[in-house]
């Protein structure tokens, strides 16, 4: 089996070999790589997105809009998750929906709207085909799905989600309230020793 | 030994990335006690060193294993020594056959590891290893000393000690793989663990550990072949053997394509050389270590022996800098700040090969200091690696003008400053030179013309709203996107750029081997072209039943 860095090194040299500059192929030999550390396909992907680009199959890019309607060819999932990469702060300030009508390969999102999450401190949501991804700032993720996943999508729906919480304040009180059982009260003795509070102000 | 802090500042402040970061000043490094050799002998000296398994033939082919252990850890290099004719013996990288293999594995071997490692470490490239290996390499005999060692300790004598220091070694490596490479472990499986927490760690363990079975191969050779007269190496002779190595261009672009990590590695160099500075009042026992190492390696010069003009001219300019240095050192002042009038007046009146001479040995006496800063030598390059695309273009064109000023005169219209292109050699698996306008190839360019390519990036930069972002700017310049991440790490890591063009007529490769491998730690810099060179390392370093005792100083032990 091979290891990580052999993964991103072969994939780094095979994206520059099928035409892309070496700033963009470093980011896909680490796209790759950071799918298979996370279990999912990213080589099989990656493979079958190289055909595609042999093809000619994919739109130029262009900057990315809240919608991104293509009619010809489709987007292409690095040359659009790059460019959402370079603009995370902007793009995510209001959370706003990021569609994309018709994207190849979109698994090979992933790993760069990761790393616009971990960027943007908020949890990057992915949907497409009833699969549903949560990004959790270049951490984790969470995926209701083992595959297979789709060499192409009509809809891919993006977004930051707000930080609300996800429990209630009665729930986080009662667990402050317990957490207090470690501390221990202060005598009258331990509040004349060294440094003690009251003390200091004499 | 007193440091003082001017307004929470040292003494003296860092020197410049535009005074250090010449390549001319690059390849005038020496080793040090940052050095990861002596960092490995420092971090290891109190392991337990075993020899697991011994099964070598009457000829001195076979198996060994030995470990290093402490509690519950354990690191082990396995050992398959072969039967290699003289016809196959190469040190080039497209060799296919060597003397002996290694593997550095993670923990003791069991019996079916060594043997699923017998099938695929005698290959190297060829084969496949695991994420329980860690390291993997290869070496062949010198063959003129590891004869005249075995046959003079079969006749029951020591051999010749000055034959043995021109050479300096048994065995040369010719290449020490880690890193995830042929399905070694990748770094990050290892990168927590304290042990490891410096620069090359495991690479250095394993030639620690081959310079063992060097010795003991011919040990064991001299006695299988004259069993009742044959007597053991010395050891103060073997002690003086290291292990030879031949390097070659592969390892050059290491040191542009790290930006970050070569940052760590001269910011650890430049911060020791400020605390050395800053000592205040220095003691005459800190002067006496000063001066006992200068005169051993003086004496060590002799043994550093080369044929190349190259190097003869640094190696007679360093002497002749120390000739200049004694005399003036003879006469210094007791001052306060010491070390820092001693650098200032190196600086003035040296070659840089003398400066960086002077500055490695002013480290000596202040272990304490200096020490740990071997542990700032690494860094997660993953960290750095994401463009900032919110930043503005004039942002972009004054990282450049701050950090870059050196390049923007430069015209790359001009022939003789992009005559060369750096690519991956089909034949050789590693990285190669060549004059772009007399060989085919240079449309596959390895990203390693960084000035030339930075000074696009600024043509380009300029010519945009000001305002625009990077986010903006790459949706067009996607050929310029590796040299905008290398331009956003500079504006953090000043000593990440070498301030030279890799792509020049003029260019040494040469120069950016040596900066490698000083700090591995490597003597005896040997250049057998412009393009490859041979070292010796661990010469004179303790052997394994001596590191518990060993206190740093053994790269000044006389070497005779």
């Amino acid at each position: 089996m091979e290891s990580f860095y052999e993964i991103e090194t072969t994939c780094r040299r095979a994206a520059k070999a099928s035409g892309f500059s070496w700033g963009v192929a470093e980011e896909i030999g680490k796209t790759v790589r950071s799918l298979e550390i996370m279990g999912l396909p990213g080589i099989k992907t990656f493979y079958n997105y190289l055909s595609d680009v042999k093809n000619d199959s994919f739109s130029k890019s262009s900057k990315i809009l809240l919608k991104n309607l293509e009619n010809k060819k489709m987007y292409c999932p690095i040359e659009s998750s790059i460019a959402i990469l370079d603009d995370c702060k902007n793009l995510f300030k209001n959370n706003d929906v990021i569609d994309f009508n018709q994207m190849a390969h979109p698994l090979l999102l992933i790993p760069m709207l990761n790393r616009a999450s971990n960027i943007i401190g908020k949890k990057i949501s992915i949907s497409f085909d009833n699969i549903e991804i949560i990004l959790n700032y270049n951490e984790s993720l969470v995926i209701n799905s083992k595959g297979p996943f789709p060499n192409q999508t009509n809809k891919v729906s993006i977004q930051s989600m707000s930080t609300e919480p996800t429990y209630s304040k009665k729930e986080y009180e009662d667990l402050y309230q317990l957490s207090l059982e470690t501390f221990v009260e202060e005598s009258e003795g331990k509040l004349s020793g060294a440094g003690a509070g009251l003390t200091d102000n004499d | 030994m007193k440091q003082v802090l001017k307004n929470n500042k040292h003494y003296v402040d860092l020197r410049p990335a535009s005074e250090i970061m010449k390549l001319s000043r690059l390849g005038s490094f020496h080793q040090s006690k940052l050095s990861f050799l002596r960092s490995f002998i420092r971090e290891f000296k109190d392991w337990d060193f075993q020899t697991e398994l011994f099964n070598l033939d009457k000829n001195g082919y076979g198996e060994i294993v030995y470990s290093l252990s402490s509690g519950s850890k354990s690191y082990s290099l396995i050992c398959f020594a072969n039967h290699l004719k003289d016809s196959e013996r190469s040190d080039r990288v497209i060799a296919k056959k060597w003397d002996s293999s290694f593997v550095l594995f993670d923990g003791i071997p069991s019996s079916e590891d060594v043997q699923r490692l017998k099938n695929n470490v005698p290959l190297q490239e060829k084969g496949r290893t695991t994420y329980k290996e860690l390291a993997l390499s290869r070496a062949n005999k010198s063959v003129r000393t590891f004869e005249h060692v075995v046959q003079s300790l079969s006749e029951g004598k020591q051999p010749d000690k000055n034959f043995l220091s021109k050479v300096g070694y048994l065995y040369r490596t010719t290449a020490v793989y880690g890193s995830g490479k042929f399905g070694l472990a990748d770094r990050f499986r290892i990168a927590d663990r304290t042990e490891l927490q410096g620069p090359f760690r495991l690479e250095m363990m394993l030639v620690y550990f081959v310079r063992k079975f060097t010795i003991d191969q011919v040990n064991h050779t001299a006695k299988e072949r004259n069993p009742s007269q044959a007597i053991q190496l010395d050891d103060d002779i073997a002690r003086n053997l290291g292990i030879g190595n031949s390097t070659g261009l592969g390892m050059a672009p290491f040191i542009v394509n790290h930006p970050t990590l070569l940052h760590q590695w001269i910011m650890a160099r430049e911060k020791a050389l400020q605390l050395v500075r800053s000592v205040q009042n220095v003691t005459i026992e800190e002067k006496k270590v000063f001066q006992k190492f200068l005169t051993q390696s003086i004496g060590n010069m002799k043994t550093w022996v080369t044929d190349s003009d190259y190097q003869i001219v640094k190696n007679n300019q360093l002497k002749e800098d120390l000739k200049i240095f004694i005399a003036y050192f003879d006469i210094s002042l007791d001052i306060e700040y010491f070390w820092n009038a001693i650098y200032l007046w190196v600086s003035k009146h040296l070659s840089d090969e003398g400066i960086e001479f002077i500055v490695s040995l002013m480290m000596e006496p202040y272990g304490k200091l200096v020490e740990p800063l071997s542990y700032e030598m690494s860094i997660n390059e993953d960290d750095h690696f994401t463009i900032t695309g919110s930043r503005k273009a004039s942002e972009i064109k004054k990282i450049i003008e701050d950090h870059y000023l050196w390049l923007i005169s430069v015209d790359f219209e001009k022939k003789e400053n992009i005559s060369n292109f750096w690519y991956y050699s089909k034949n050789k698996q590693e990285p190669r030179l060549s004059n772009r306008f007399e060989e085919d190839g240079s449309e596959n360019e390895l990203p390693l013309a960084i000035a030339r390519d930075i000074k696009k990036l600024y043509q380009e930069i300029c010519n945009v709203d000001p305002e625009s972002t990077l986010a903006e700017f790459l949706l067009s310049q996607k050929d310029l996107r590796y040299v905008v991440r290398r331009v956003l790490m500079c504006e953090k890591f000043p000593y990440s750029e070498i301030q030279d063009n890799t792509i020049a007529e003029t260019i040494i490769p040469i120069d950016m081997l040596r900066l490698k491998l000083s700090y591995f730690g490597a003597i005896k810099f040997d250049p057998k072209s412009n393009l490859w060179l041979r070292i010796t390392m661990y010469q004179g370093a303790p052997l394994p039943h001596e590191m518990k005792f060993s206190d740093d100083s053994w790269p000044y032990r006389s070497l005779n």
